[in-house]
């Protein structure tokens, strides 16, 4: 089965990046669509469904905290599970983030089979 | 912490980020900004205990090699534009890195990563910020972080 995709983040670089290693890493990819905040993510996804979303913490105008609350409190969008990718990697940081409707967590620098592995167990691949 | 504290976690941050996304290793010590070569500049400041700056520079040629391989391109197809987009996205990877390993048990936040000065430009690095000189196959990297309160 191929997977449908999300990447949210402010950086072009970063989001570039994330893309590339997915194809990289083997994971079976079927269409990656891209925001720039939780804000554009959230009209996004009013348009196209996704298996999986990667998502920014730090971003202007919708940041990954308040993108991950506003999907656990829509009725449709809280079924997709949301993937923090940040450059912060203190523990209490990800308890919160998981806390509030994170399904898993990868901190920078990250290798492409770790993105891989988040991505597969989050989405629930068999091995 | 004390700003000495900070050259052991810096120097792990800075060669974790490059062997982890930019698949670099450093070649030893170099010092951009020394010599002759353009640099692209960035700065990341944050909150946290303490709040502080980090500021990163980097001769030209080396940022383009780096940001082609980050983004899977050719350097010769990279606009300037995306390059420093890459630059700025490595000043927020070192300073995320760095913030992670020296302040486990506190909240820090990153304001986001800004070029600070023109191509070609050469800043000395402020006194008391604890620094990593890299040389790379193509140039030369140099990060800094300054905590409030350090070399005053």
């Amino acid at each position: 089965m191929a997977y449908r995709v999300l990447i949210v983040d402010d950086s072009p670089a970063m989001r570039a990046f994330v893309r590339r290693v997915i194809g990289l890493s083997g994971f079976d990819l079927a269409a990656c669509f891209e925001a720039s905040n939780g804000q554009e993510a959230l009209e996004l996804l009013r348009r196209e469904w996704v298996d999986a979303i990667l998502t920014d913490i730090n971003m202007p105008c919708m940041d990954g905290e308040e993108f991950l609350r506003r999907l656990a409190a829509d009725e449709v969008f809280r079924s997709i599970p949301a993937i923090v990718i940040s450059t912060d990697a203190t523990h209490h940081r990800k308890k919160r983030l998981l806390a509030i409707g994170a399904r898993g967590y990868l901190s920078k620098p990250f290798l492409p089979e770790a993105l891989r592995a988040e991505l597969e167990s989050t989405l629930g691949v068999p091995l | 912490m004390t700003q000495p504290d900070l050259d052991g976690p810096l120097r792990a941050a800075v060669d974790e980020v490059l062997e982890t996304m930019f698949f670099v290793q450093g070649e030893g010590e170099a010092h951009p900004g020394r010599g002759p070569e353009e640099l692209f500049t960035a700065q990341v400041e944050f909150e946290g205990s303490p709040p502080g700056t980090l500021g990163l520079r980097i001769t030209r040629e080396a940022a383009r090699r780096m940001a082609a391989d980050f983004l899977g391109e050719e350097t010769w197809d990279l606009p300037e534009s995306r390059t420093l987009d890459v630059v700025l996205e490595m000043a927020n990877m070192f300073c995320g890195a760095v913030l992670s390993r020296v302040e486990s048990e506190t909240v820090f936040r990153l304001a986001p990563p800004t070029v600070t000065f023109a191509v070609g430009e050469v800043v000395e690095p402020s006194e008391g910020a604890s620094i990593y000189d890299v040389q790379l196959s193509e140039g030369a990297l140099q990060v800094a972080l300054r905590t409030a309160g350090a070399g005053s």
